[in-house]
């Protein structure tokens, strides 16, 4: 049965290893919900983060074939569920919408999303918090016209305390 | 221990004196010296494979390499380049040279459809963790993503067959890179790198001093032993009553093939091998019961789902040798030897999984388990061979006067005294060669195992004679593999390499044709093939060639064919419907293996 795994790779920054860290997904056919690339707490070591649909046990020989990527430090997968979760949702839309829609400050202000910038023409806002909460959020603002918004990859941190020990890799 | 009489070697025989002859304006005596700090990219790229011991390169050039090969000249003594008559046919030839040697070959060619005609290779070499360093020449860093002629983004398009890939666009990274390539390709499971080269990294200049790689960060190529492992397989193997050992490459590779034969003398384990693992026993060792998987012999597939443990050695459970999986050793459990973590429980579970190199792990396991003899166990493969051997061998009519088939070949080839290397194609003749060829010593079977490449054989023995200069390397081919690389018959001449090869030529692309007769109601869609006078084509390239087609023609032809020095060439006209048997068919488990085709059986 498939479920949501977030991997988080630590690796090498170079080019190329993006795609061959992608390749592993695609060659099984597992469609990339979502990936981040950016630095890490370690210096000089670049975390993955990618979010997919898999079968658990896949999952784990996912885990070994992306170990085995020489730019690879280490890999792990998480279970959605067995982790710190949390996603970050930017919407604009027209100022003067906002202006004249109190429907929708009603819903911003239900939940709890923040502004970010105006400017005459657009404003923009932040909506913070678990998966569910952003979809939620999603959903409501389907009723609206000309709201346009980029979800970020979720932020993902281990409940456990399987992690990367950087003090082996050098 | 077996008794084996040490093999008849020969001088190493000097197949550059017609290319040397050319090559006298050399510029310089290829020594550089020792103060001279700056130097172009392409001179850093000579000095730094001198520093990794290359001594022979498979290429072939163009534009966006001539720098390269323009250096290349200058060191042509030490650094030997053998030209081939495709890329395709280099790649194959390094890795022939790759797996004679057990060093890392090495490739050269162009950017644009010289490193695209290497992808076939690379991805065999990849499969089959053969150590390849390909250097490709590409368009100045300054034209990269502009379509420029020749340019073709090969970073991408091989790295999913390559354990590594870089592309050089400052002169200055060529040292370093060349290190870490050398270090990748043979550290842990070997594998095939690629370095693309721009025009402007050849070019440049940089200051040369060389670092030999041997640690990157991110990189551990040898896992760890857990003693705990080795433990409990020694124990699974000290309870266990029927076991089976299966050999795989991994041994080659390892140089652990000592440490195998220990283990098994003391243990008394018959061991069985994949059609990689071939060689790394004699084949006349008394634990030896022969080939594994789809075409392998009868008695190991049938008692692997007899045996109660099943010790792999370097070997990944390919779905050629396992058949199908969930009746795949039924009543055993696993203990696997293995350099590569990802291998383990990949396809079959391991109760004891030991990670890492067999030549270490195969000796504490040793040092643990008891000495036994496994007498009646053993008496069961015995069984099983004898049945083979009536059934698809005894039982055949023997004549003079009498067509022949593809194993009267192998057999003809097992009576001679040299420690002949086998390099085969992709086929029939393939799976009756690698499974009844007596092999005496290890890297003795070059093959194409996991991408089963058609036209690798002939290329593959080119790269196998440069490198085993000493033996003599017999290519056994069929109609179909021979004609897709047969242009290297040129590569062969140019270099008059003492190469022998056998066209078993029965008209078809026989396995295919096999498998329609069984599989697909004898429609024979496309498999009949025919084929020139191999024996004319071959004096063309002023090889000398020879053709039989009765059984009574054969060993004078044979014998002809190693009396006479230099390359020679042997077509065999064979059975035309003749098919590979014992066969597992697909989808069956390994104990369905067949002796004959079904409806046939009594
Ligand atoms: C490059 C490539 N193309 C196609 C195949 C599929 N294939 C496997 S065996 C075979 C027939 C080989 O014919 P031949 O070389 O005459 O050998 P035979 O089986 O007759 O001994 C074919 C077409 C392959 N393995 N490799
Ligand atoms: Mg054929």
């Amino acid at each position: 049965m498939n479920e949501f795994h977030t991997f988080t790779v630590f690796s090498e920054n170079y080019p190329g290893l993006l795609s061959r860290i992608a390749n592993i997904f695609t060659r099984r056919k597992i469609n990339i919900e979502s990936l981040t690339v950016s630095g890490s707490e370690y210096d000089g070591i670049h975390r993955f983060q990618i979010l997919v649909r898999v079968d658990p046990e896949k999952a784990q020989k996912i885990v070994r074939q992306i170990q085995k990527q020489v730019d690879v430090f280490d890999a792990f997968a998480y279970k959605v569920g067995g982790t710190m979760e949390q996603q970050t949702q930017l919407f604009r839309l027209p100022t003067n919408h906002l202006l004249e829609s109190r429907d929708m400050k009603r819903l911003f202000n239900a939940h709890d999303v923040k502004l970010v910038a105006v400017n005459p023409d657009y404003s923009y806002f932040e909506k913070s918090g678990a998966d569910s909460e952003t979809h939620q959020m999603v959903e409501e603002m389907q009723a609206f016209s000309d709201v346009e918004h980029v979800r970020s990859v979720r932020s993902t941190f281990p409940k456990s305390d399987a992690h990367f020990a950087q003090e082996t890799y050098r | 221990m077996h008794s084996q009489s040490a093999p008849p070697t020969r001088e190493p025989f000097e197949p550059y004196n017609f290319l040397m002859m050319e090559t006298t304006k050399t510029k310089s005596d290829g020594q550089p010296s020792p103060e001279v700090k700056k130097v172009k990219g392409s001179q850093a790229l000579m000095l730094s494979l001198l520093e990794e011991d290359v001594d022979q390169i498979f290429g072939y050039p163009g534009g966006s390499i001539m720098p390269v090969y323009d250096s290349l000249m200058d060191y042509e003594q030490k650094l030997r380049h053998l030209l081939t008559r495709h890329e395709q046919g280099a790649v194959h030839a390094a890795q022939g040279y790759a797996r004679a040697t057990g060093k890392t070959g090495v490739v050269m060619a162009t950017s644009g459809p010289g490193a695209t005609n290497l992808i076939t290779g690379i991805a065999d070499a990849h499969v089959d963790s053969t150590p390849l360093v390909c250097i490709t020449g590409q368009v100045n860093d300054g034209m990269l993503g502009t379509d420029a002629f020749q340019e073709v983004d090969i970073i991408s398009i091989s790295a999913p067959v390559t354990k590594w890939s870089y592309q050089i666009t400052r002169p200055e990274e060529i040292p370093e890179t060349i290190a870490k390539a050398f270090y990748i390709a043979g550290s842990g499971r070997p594998g095939p790198v690629l370095i693309d080269l721009t025009k402007n990294a050849q070019f440049g200049e940089l200051d040369f001093h060389y670092q030999p790689c041997n640690h990157i960060r991110s990189y551990r190529p040898v896992p760890e032993i857990d003693q705990q492992q080795v433990a409990r397989a020694a124990g699974l193997i000290n309870q266990s009553r029927q076991l089976l050992a299966l050999i795989g490459q991994g041994v080659i590779l390892g140089g652990a093939e000592e440490e195998l034969q220990s283990f098994l003398e003391k243990t008394g384990i018959p061991a069985a091998s994949t059609l990689l693992g071939l060689s790394a026993l004699p084949a006349s060792h008394p634990n030896y019961v022969g080939m594994l998987g789809m075409h392998g012999n009868y008695g190991p597939n049938i008692l692997t789902n007899e045996a109660d443990l099943l010790i792999s050695i370097g070997m990944r459970f390919d779905d050629r040798v396992t058949g199908k999986l969930s009746s795949y050793g039924e009543k055993a459990r696993v203990v696997h030897l293995d350099i590569d973590p990802a291998e383990i429980d990949k396809n079959v579970k391991a109760d004891a999984p030991v990670a890492g190199d067999v030549k270490q792990t195969l000796p504490l396991l040793t040092g643990m388990v008891d000495s036994k003899s496994h007498g009646s166990w053993h008496e069961r493969f015995y069984q099983y061979e004898k049945k083979e051997h009536e059934r698809l061998i005894t039982s055949r009519p023997q004549d003079n006067n009498l067509p022949l088939r593809m194993s009267d070949v192998i057999f003809q080839l097992n009576s001679r005294e040299e420690d002949l290397l086998l390099v085969t194609d992709v086929g029939q003749h393939q799976m009756i060669a690698c499974r009844y060829f007596q092999f005496a010593s290890s890297r003795s079977n070059i093959t194409s195992g996991g991408l089963g490449t058609m036209g690798f054989g002939l290329p593959a023995a080119v790269g196998a004679q440069v490198g085993a200069s000493t033996r003599q390397v017999v290519a056994v081919v069929g109609d179909g593999g021979f004609q897709m690389t047969i242009q290297e018959l040129g590569t062969i001449a140019h270099a008059q390499l003492p190469l022998k090869i056998i066209i078993l030529n029965n008209s078809y692309l026989g396995m295919v044709r096999q498998w329609q007769q069984l599989f697909f109601k004898k429609r024979y869609a496309f498999t009949p093939i025919s084929s020139p006078d191999y024996a004319k084509i071959a004096e063309g390239y002023g090889i000398h060639g020879q053709k039989v087609s009765l059984q009574g023609e054969l060993p004078a032809a044979l014998d002809k064919m190693f009396e006479t020095p230099g390359p020679c060439l042997l077509e065999v006209e064979v059975d035309k419907e003749d098919n590979v048997f014992p066969m597992i068919p697909p989808g069956a488990s390994v104990s369905e293996v067949m002796l004959e085709p079904p409806g046939q059986k009594d």
